[in-house]
C-alpha cells in the first residue's frame, strides 16, 4: 500500500479558497459555524512598503506521532492502517483534549446545533449523526474510489499534491527528500505527513 | 487497533461524491465558463445536485473550480429561488418587494397590457442583459432586438471590462470575441507583468489560475502594479504599489527604455506590425501614408525596402510586411536615413515616430508620475526586453480612469514588441477566434460575406454595435437612445461618446424625456432585464434607482433565478432555471481556450415546471410580439444555423411538442454534427461523456494559424497594429483628443493631487469568493468563507498611520465621502500595511439590499453608493476611481 | 497594521476544565490527607467527614467534566479506553478507584450506624489496605491532572513538570487548610497543621517562582502567556496576595508568635480555595500557542 502524503506549495497558493468549499461540501462540515477542516490562512507581515501577505493552506497532519491520539481518552482517535489519523464518531466523548494537544489547530467541535443544522441542510444525506470532534479524514472515501481528496481534486494553484511518499519517483516524494518540501513544526516531533514548499 | 473497528468507521463515513452520477456543465458562477461535472443522486426522494468537480477534460480549467465553482450548486436550492412568475401588486411601488404570483399567460399578458397602455414602441424598449446573456445568449438575443426592431441593449460587463479595457488590446491585436479575453500562457512565460487587476488571475479566474501556478512552480518571475498587496500582489516577486491610475506612465517609459536599447523583437515588429509603414506629419498629427477604397479601409501602404533601398507597396490587408503588392519579398527598414524623400514629402516610418514621440517617456518622468524609482523602472524594462518568453498580462476588467482604454493598449504594444503574440509563453488568442479567423480569410478570398456572429475579432462589435449606432438600419430610422445621446451631447458642443457599445449612456435622459432625436423625444418607457443586476452592478446606484422607479417607465421584467436587487424594482418577475437544471440551447467554444473545442451543458437536475429557460421566455417574448417568423429568419440570418432546421424545430415547439431550448439545441446539436462528420446523436453521447470536445489542440493550430505571423488579424490593416489606425479615424470623425491618439500618449488620471490629511485616493478590486454581476453572495457556503475573512473582503483598507491620524481603528465604522459628488457610505475600517498611505481601498463584491436574500443581505458595504457616473468618450466605461474621498470616523 | 497573528489562544479549554481539575485535586488531598492523619497522626476524628468531602468533590469535579466540558457526556463510560496515554482516562481511573477504596476505607468509621455495621466488621481488618489504595490515587490525581496539560508540547505554558508540581502541592495546602478548618470547628487547633500550611506555601511559592523562570527564558508562547497572566489583576490578587502571600504571613505569624486564632485556620482554607481555582484557570485560560505555519 502507498503511504499518501501531501505537498502543499506556498509559491502559488493565492487563497482563493477552493478548498475549503470543496471539502466542506464533500464532508458536510460545519461552514455556518465557520469551522473548517481546511482553510486558508491570509497572514500580513512586515510595514510598507515591506509588507508581505502569506496565504497558508491548513489541514490535519496525519502525523506519525499524533498528540491528539495520545491523549484522547475514549481512543476514537485512531490511526488506520494506511497511517491516516481518523475518528470513531462513535465513541468520542467530545473531551476536546484533542483540539488542546494538536498543534495544528486541525480539530474542532461538531456541536449539537451543527448537527441539527446539518440534518436541516443536507437532509437524509446528512454524513454527520453524532457529536464529535471532527477533523479532516484525507477523503479516505475518495482515496478508497482511487479519487484525490477534495481540496487536492480542485486545488486551481495545484498547490496541493498527493502521492506516494514511498515511491521515490513521485512528485511528492521527490519534493520532500529535495528538501524543498518540509514538515511545519519539526521540532514538536508529531511527524506530519503533510510538508510545505515556502 | 482492530481492522473491524476500521472498516466500520470506513463504512460510515463517506463523503457526498459517493456514488454519484457525473453530469457535465459550466460553471456559471463568472465568465471564466470553467467545464465543471455535477454529481447528483437521490436525497430525500430527490435527484439533487451534491457536488461539483471540475472537468478533467477541460483545456480551459483543467479538472479545477475555485470556490465559487464549487459552492454554486447551492444556488439551485437557494431558500430565495424565484419559483413562479411575478406579478407587482396594484398600488405598491418599484423597489417594495410586493408581488403577486402568477401563471405564465398572466405575466405575459400583463406586460403586453402595459405595452399598450404605455403606447411602447419598439426603440422605446431596451434589453438589460448581465454577461450570461453575451456569452450564453448572443445569437437569441441579438435576433431578438433585429427582429423585433428594438434597437437597444445595455449590456453589463461592456462599460465595466469588455469595451472599458479589452478593447484597448483590441485595437492592437485586433481580438474581440464574445470571450474576448486572451488566455495568456503564463506557464511558459519566464517573466510576467500584471498591472490593475486582481480579478483577472488572484481573485480568482480557474483557466488562468491553473497556468500562472504552473509559472510560479517553473519560477517565473512576477511583477504586479498594484496600490494594495492583493491576493495577486501576494504572489509577486516584486510589488510595485503604484500611484493609482498612473500605471500607462509606467508602460510608456518601458517602451522608452525598449526603444531606445533596442530590446524588442525586431524580425516580429518588422515585419507583422505597422512600425516599418512610412507616414508623414500632417497638423500635427502621424500620418501613414497609404491608400484606402470608399469604405475607408486601407488598400496599400508603403515602406522602405531595407536590401533594395527601394520604397515598395505593400497590401492593405495582410500579416506580413514582407511581400508587395506584386509578390516581390522584401524586407522593410524600420528606420529611413536622414534626408530621406519622398514623393517631395520626407517622410519617416512609424518606429521613428514612435521614437520621436517617446522621448520625454523617460523613467525619470515616469517615477514622478508613478512614485516608482526610475532605477526599477529601467531595470524592468531591461530585464522584460531581454527575457523571452516575456508578458505583459492583458488584464481583466477596465474602467476606473478615463486613461484605461490607453493603459490596456500600451499593454498590448509592450507584449507585440516582444513578439509574444500566439507563441508559447504569450498571449494566445482562443481557438475559436482562430477558427472564425481562418474561415473568415476564406470566405474573403472566396468573395463570400461571414455572417455576423461568425466574424472574427474587432469585426463582430463593429458589425453588431455599428448596427445599433446606424438609424438606416432600423425600419423606425432610430439609433439607440446611447447614441442618440451621443449624438445630441455633441451637437450641444460636448464631447459625447463615440462607440457607446451596449451602454446605458443618456437613458436617463431617455426615461426622463430629455433626450431628443431628430427633433423628437426619444423615451425609453420599458426595459426587459435578462441575468442583469443593475441596481447593484451599474454605477451608480441612485441613478439606476431613480430610473426604475420613473413615473415614465412604463414597464420593467426582469428574468432572473434568485431575487436580485433589482428585481425588486421590476413589475414582472420571470422565474429562470439555473445553469445546472437546463440543456443549454447551443454548443459553444470552449470559452477563451487557445485548443479549438466545444462544450454545452446537460441538465444536471430536474428543474422547477414553474421556471423556463431564457431561450423559451424570448421565443414567447417574440410570439407575443408576432415576430416568430422573422426571428427565425434572423437568427439563421446572422449565424450559420439552417433557416429550415430552425422552421423545422421551432415549429414542434410552437405547438408544444418541445420547449424553444431544445428546438434550438438540435438545431445547433445538428450543425455540429454535421461539421464534425458525426450524427447528431453521436455528438450528443460523446459531450455528455467528455463534456468538452477538443477538436484541434493549440500546438496544432499554432504550426498553421498563429496570429499574425500566419493570419492577418482583424483590424484595418490586418497587422498587429501599434499605430492605430481605428483611433486615427476616430480623430478623422472626431478632431483629435488625447483620448483617441493613434500614437503614444499619456494623459494622466484626474485626481486631487494635494489632499486634505482626510483624503484619499479610492480604489476597489474583486475578492475570491464572490463575482461581480451576479447575485453569488447570496450562497450560503461563500457568503461563510467570506466572513470568515470579513476585515480584508468587506472593510476598508487603510495604512496605520494615516488611520492613527485619524483614530480609526480595525472594525470601526467610518463615513467615506466621495469629495467630489459628495456621495457617503458606511464602511468598517481595516487597518493594513498592505496599501498605500494616500490610497484607501474597498472590495466590489458586496452591499446586497434585497431582504430575500438573506446570507448577504446588509452584509458589507455597497461598492456603487460611492462611485458617481462619470464615463469617458470612446466607449463610455466608467470613470469608477477617478475621484477622491474623505474618510471620518 | 502587522497583526501579531501568530500568537493565538488554545481554545479547547475553558473555565470548566480549572473547576474540574481544582475540585478533582483538593478532593484528592483530602482523601490522602484522611489516610495520613488516621494512620499517623492516630486522630481518626475527622477520617469520615474529610474523606467524604474529597469523594463529594470528586463528583462534583466528575460533574463538571462531564456537564460543563463534554460535548457527548453519554460517551463518558468510554474514557477509560486509553489508560495508557491519556491523562483523563487516568484521572477518570484515579476517580474510580477514589471512589471504590475512599467509601471501603472510610466505612468502618460508620460501624456505629446500624444497617453498617456487619460490612464495617468485614472491612475493618483491610482499612489500612483500602486507606492506601485510595490515598495514593488522591495523590496521583492532581499530578495527573497537572500532567494532563502539561502532555500538549504545543503549549509552552502548561509544558514543564512544574505544573503538575505545582497543582500537587496548592491541592495539599487546601486540603490541610481545610481539615484543620474541620477541625477549628470542633474545637481543636493544631499548630502542626499552621506548620504543614507554612511549609507547603513556601514550596508554592519556590514552585510559582520556578514556573515564573521556566515562562520567562522559555519560549515565547509561554514568556506571551506568563505577561498575560501577570497583567490579569485577577491573577495577581486572588493568587499571589490572598492565596499566597496571605497564607504565608498569617501561618508565619501564627507560628513564630504562638498565636491560636481560633478563625485563622477557616480564613486560610478560603484564600487557598479562591488561590488554587485562580492559578489553574489563569494557567488555562492563557496557554497560548505559536500558529505552525512559517509566516
Amino acid at each position: 500500500m502507498a503511504r499518501l502524503g501531501m505537498v502543499i506549495d506556498m509559491r502559488s497558493c493565492v487563497g482563493c479558497q477552493a478548498c475549503s468549499a470543496a471539502c466542506s461540501l464533500e464532508n458536510q462540515t460545519p461552514y455556518w459555524s465557520d469551522k473548517w477542516r481546511t482553510q486558508v490562512k491570509d497572514i500580513e507581515k512586515g510595514a510598507y512598503p515591506n509588507t508581505g501577505r502569506h496565504l497558508v493552506p491548513t489541514i490535519c497532519m496525519h502525523c506519525e506521532d499524533p498528540a491528539c491520539m495520545t491523549v484522547c481518552p475514549s481512543k476514537a482517535t485512531f490511526k488506520n492502517e494506511d497511517g491516516f489519523v481518523l475518528v470513531d464518531y462513535d465513541t468520542c466523548l467530545g473531551c476536546k483534549a484533542c483540539m488542546a494537544a494538536c498543534p495544528y489547530g486541525a480539530r474542532y467541535v461538531y456541536d449539537k446545533e451543527d448537527i441539527a443544522e446539518a440534518r436541516a441542510v443536507y437532509g437524509d444525506s446528512a454524513q454527520h449523526q453524532k457529536v464529535h470532534i471532527d477533523k479532516c479524514t484525507f477523503c479516505q472515501d475518495r482515496i478508497a474510489r482511487g479519487m484525490e481528496p477534495a481540496c487536492t481534486a480542485t486545488c486551481p494553484t495545484t498547490s496541493r499534491m498527493v502521492g506516494d511518499l514511498d515511491n521515490p519517483d513521485s512528485s511528492v516524494a521527490k519534493a520532500v527528500s529535495s528538501g524543498l518540501a518540509k514538515p511545519l513544526r519539526q521540532d514538536l516531533g508529531t511527524g506530519p505527513r503533510i510538508f510545505y514548499i515556502y | 487497533m482492530s481492522s473491524q473497528k476500521q472498516r466500520s468507521v470506513a463504512a460510515k463515513q463517506t463523503t457526498s461524491s459517493r456514488d454519484v452520477e457525473w453530469v457535465p456543465s459550466i460553471c456559471n458562477f463568472c465568465s471564466t465558463v470553467c467545464n465543471v461535472r455535477v454529481g447528483v443522486k437521490t436525497v430525500n426522494g430527490k435527484k439533487t445536485a451534491v457536488k461539483i468537480e471540475g472537468n478533467p477534460n477541460s483545456p480551459l480549467n483543467r479538472g479545477k473550480t475555485c470556490a465559487r465553482g464549487q459552492a454554486g450548486l447551492r444556488q439551485t436550492y437557494d431558500a430565495a429561488r424565484l419559483t413562479t412568475p411575478l406579478i407587482r401588486v396594484e398600488g405598491s411601488k418599484r423597489g417594495e418587494w410586493n408581488f403577486r404570483p402568477a401563471s405564465w399567460e398572466e405575466a405575459y399578458g400583463f406586460v403586453m397590457q402595459k405595452l399598450q397602455e404605455h403606447q411602447v414602441q419598439p426603440w422605446e424598449m431596451s434589453m438589460v442583459g448581465g454577461w450570461t446573456s453575451c456569452v450564453f445568449y448572443m445569437p437569441l438575443a441579438l435576433s431578438f432586438v433585429f427582429s423585433t426592431g428594438i434597437p437597444n441593449i445595455v449590456a453589463s460587463p461592456m462599460q465595466h471590462c469588455v469595451a472599458a479595457g479589452h478593447l484597448g488590446t483590441d485595437m492592437v491585436t485586433g481580438n474581440f470575441n464574445i470571450h474576448d479575453e486572451v488566455l495568456a500562457d503564463f506557464e511558459n512565460s519566464k517573466y510576467i507583468i500584471f498591472s490593475m487587476t486582481n480579478s483577472g488571475v488572484g481573485a480568482a479566474s480557474t483557466s488562468r489560475l491553473v497556468r500562472f501556478a504552473e509559472a510560479k512552480k517553473r519560477g517565473a518571475k512576477v511583477i504586479v502594479l498594484d496600490p494594495r498587496l492583493s491576493e495577486m500582489a501576494s504572489k509577486a516577486d516584486e510589488w510595485l504599489a503604484i500611484k493609482p491610475g498612473t500605471d500607462s506612465a509606467f508602460f510608456l517609459a518601458m517602451i522608452h527604455v525598449m526603444l531606445r536599447k533596442g530590446l524588442y523583437d525586431k524580425d516580429f515588429v518588422t515585419k507583422h506590425t505597422n512600425m516599418p509603414f512610412l507616414a508623414i506629419e500632417n497638423q500635427g498629427m502621424v500620418v501613414p501614408m497609404m491608400e484606402s477604397n470608399e469604405q475607408g479601409y486601407p488598400t496599400a501602404f508603403w515602406v522602405l525596402d531595407q536590401i533594395s533601398g527601394e520604397v515598395r507597396k505593400l497590401p492593405g490587408y495582410s500579416n506580413k510586411n514582407t511581400v508587395d503588392v506584386e509578390g516581390k519579398n522584401l524586407l522593410p527598414a524600420l528606420e529611413v536615413p536622414q534626408g530621406f524623400e519622398m514623393n517631395g514629402q520626407k517622410p519617416k516610418t512609424i518606429f521613428q515616430y514612435m521614437l520621436d514621440q517617446t522621448a520625454k517617456f523617460t523613467p525619470a518622468w515616469a517615477e514622478q508620475e508613478t512614485g516608482i524609482a526610475a532605477a526599477t523602472i529601467e531595470r524592468i524594462a531591461v530585464e522584460f526586453g531581454q527575457t523571452r518568453p516575456a508578458m505583459v498580462d492583458p488584464g481583466w476588467h477596465g474602467a476606473r480612469y478615463e486613461n484605461i482604454l490607453n493603459t490596456r493598449r500600451l499593454q498590448a504594444i509592450l507584449q507585440a514588441l516582444v513578439g509574444g503574440l500566439d507563441v508559447p509563453g504569450g498571449w494566445l488568442m482562443s481557438g475559436e477566434y482562430r477558427e472564425k479567423l481562418m474561415h473568415f480569410m476564406q470566405a474573403m478570398q472566396k468573395g463570400e460575406e461571414t455572417k455576423v456572429l461568425n466574424l472574427p475579432g474587432m469585426h463582430f462589435p463593429l458589425a453588431a454595435a455599428g448596427k445599433f449606432f446606424d438609424p438606416g438600419q432600423w425600419p423606425h430610422g432610430r439609433p439607440s437612445f446611447a447614441m442618440a445621446h451621443s449624438m445630441a451631447e455633441k451637437a450641444a458642443g460636448r464631447p459625447g461618446v463615440i462607440f457607446p457599445a451596449f451602454s446605458d449612456f443618456g437613458l436617463e435622459e431617455a426615461v426622463e424625456g430629455k433626450l431628443m432625436f431628430n427633433g423628437e423625444p426619444y423615451r425609453i418607457k420599458a426595459l426587459l432585464m435578462n441575468a442583469a443586476n443593475p441596481v447593484r452592478h451599474f454605477y451608480p446606484d441612485s441613478r439606476w434607482k431613480k430610473i426604475l422607479t420613473h413615473p415614465n417607465m412604463g414597464v420593467v421584467v426582469a428574468i432572473d433565478i434568485v431575487p436580485s436587487d433589482t428585481a425588486a424594482y421590476a413589475d414582472v418577475i420571470l422565474p429562470n432555471q439555473n445553469y445546472i437544471e437546463r440543456d443549454e440551447p447551443f454548443i459553444y467554444g470552449a470559452g477563451p481556450s487557445p485548443d479549438l473545442a466545444i462544450t454545452t451543458r446537460f441538465s444536471a437536475v430536474e428543474p422547477n415546471p414553474n421556471t423556463k429557460g431564457t431561450a423559451d421566455i424570448l421565443f414567447e417574448f417574440a410570439m407575443g410580439f408576432g415576430a416568430l417568423d422573422k426571428y427565425m429568419e434572423t437568427i439563421a440570418s446572422i449565424s450559420s444555423y439552417d433557416l429550415d432546421d430552425i422552421k423545422e424545430e421551432v415549429g414542434k415547439a410552437a405547438k408544444g411538442q418541445q420547449t424553444f431550448t431544445k428546438a434550438i439545441r438540435n438545431v445547433s446539436f445538428k450543425y455540429h454534427a454535421k461539421n464534425l462528420g458525426m450524427t447528431p446523436e453521436q455528438l450528443e453521447k460523446t459531450l455528455r461523456e467528455k463534456g468538452v470536445l477538443v477538436i484541434e489542440p493549440v500546438e496544432k493550430l499554432l504550426e498553421h494559424a498563429a496570429i499574425a505571423r500566419d493570419l492577418p488579424v482583424p483590424t484595418p490593416s490586418g497587422r498587429i497594429e501599434i499605430y492605430s489606425l481605428m483611433l486615427a479615424s476616430f480623430v478623422m470623425q472626431q478632431g483629435y483628443r488625447v483620448n483617441w491618439d493613434p500614437g503614444l500618449v499619456y494623459f494622466p488620471p484626474r485626481l486631487n493631487q494635494e489632499k486634505r490629511p482626510n483624503e484619499f485616493n479610492f480604489i476597489y478590486g474583486k475578492t475570491p469568493t464572490v463575482s461581480y454581476a451576479s447575485t453569488n453572495s447570496n450562497n450560503p457556503i461563500l457568503m461563510a468563507l467570506s466572513k470568515n475573512k470579513a476585515d480584508e473582503f468587506m472593510g476598508l483598507w487603510i495604512h496605520p498611520k494615516k488611520a492613527a491620524a485619524l483614530d480609526i481603528k480595525t472594525g470601526d465604522e467610518v463615513t467615506m465621502e466621495n469629495a467630489q459628488s459628495g456621495q457617503k457610505v458606511q464602511i468598517k475600517a481595516f487597518v493594513t500595511d498592505m496599501v498605500r498611505p494616500d490610497t484607501v481601498f474597498m472590495s466590489s463584491s458586496f452591499g446586497t439590499e434585497n431582504p430575500l436574500l438573506e446570507n448577504s443581505v446588509g452584509v458589507g458595504t455597497a461598492l456603487n453608493k460611492i462611485i458617481p457616473y462619470e464615463v469617458e468618450p470612446i466607449v463610455s466605461a466608467f470613470r469608477s476611481q477617478e475621484f477622491t474621498v474623505r474618510v471620518t470616523k | 497594521m502587522a497583526k501579531p497573528m501568530h500568537l493565538e489562544r488554545q481554545e479547547a479549554y475553558e473555565w470548566p476544565v480549572a473547576v474540574y481539575l481544582f475540585l478533582g485535586g483538593f478532593g484528592g488531598a483530602l482523601i490522602t490527607l484522611a489516610f495520613v492523619l488516621h494512620f499517623f497522626q492516630a486522630s481518626a476524628a475527622m477520617t469520615g467527614p474529610a474523606v467524604l468531602s474529597g469523594l463529594v468533590l470528586f463528583a462534583l469535579a466528575g460533574a463538571a467534566l462531564v456537564f460543563f466540558d463534554l460535548e457527548r457526556p453519554v460517551n463518558a463510560i468510554y474514557s477509560l479506553n486509553n489508560a495508557k496515554t491519556s491523562g483523563i482516562s487516568w484521572d477518570v481511573i484515579l476517580i474510580a478507584l477514589n471512589f471504590v477504596f475512599g467509601i471501603l476505607f472510610v466505612l468502618p468509621e460508620y460501624g456505629s450506624i446500624e444497617v453498617l455495621h456487619g460490612i464495617a466488621g468485614v472491612l475493618a481488618p483491610y482499612q489500612a489496605l483500602f486507606g492506601a489504595i485510595a490515598a495514593i490515587a488522591g495523590l496521583l490525581f492532581p499530578i495527573i491532572s497537572g500532567g494532563l496539560l502539561a502532555a500538549p508540547a504545543s503549549i509552552p505554558l502548561w509544558h514543564t513538570p512544574a505544573l503538575p508540581l505545582l497543582f500537587l502541592i496548592t491541592s495539599f495546602a487546601l486540603g490541610l487548610a481545610y481539615l484543620g478548618s474541620l477541625f477549628s470547628l470542633s474545637g481543636t487547633v493544631y499548630a502542626s497543621f499552621t506548620g504543614g500550611i507554612l511549609a507547603l506555601s513556601l514550596l508554592t511559592s519556590g514552585i510559582s517562582l520556578a514556573y515564573l523562570e521556566h515562562t520567562h527564558n522559555g519560549p515565547v508562547e509561554a514568556k506571551e502567556g506568563a505577561h498575560r497572566m501577570l497583567k490579569t489583576p485577577r491573577f495577581i490578587l486572588v493568587y499571589f496576595i490572598i492565596g499566597l502571600a496571605f497564607p504565608l504571613v498569617l501561618s508565619a505569624y501564627l507560628l513564630f508568635t504562638g498565636t491560636v486564632l481560633f478563625w485563622a485556620m477557616p480564613a486560610l482554607a478560603v484564600s487557598l480555595f479562591l488561590g488554587g481555582f485562580a492559578v489553574r484557570n489563569c494557567v488555562i485560560l492563557n496557554g497560548i500557542q505559536t500558529y505552525p505555519w512559517p509566516y
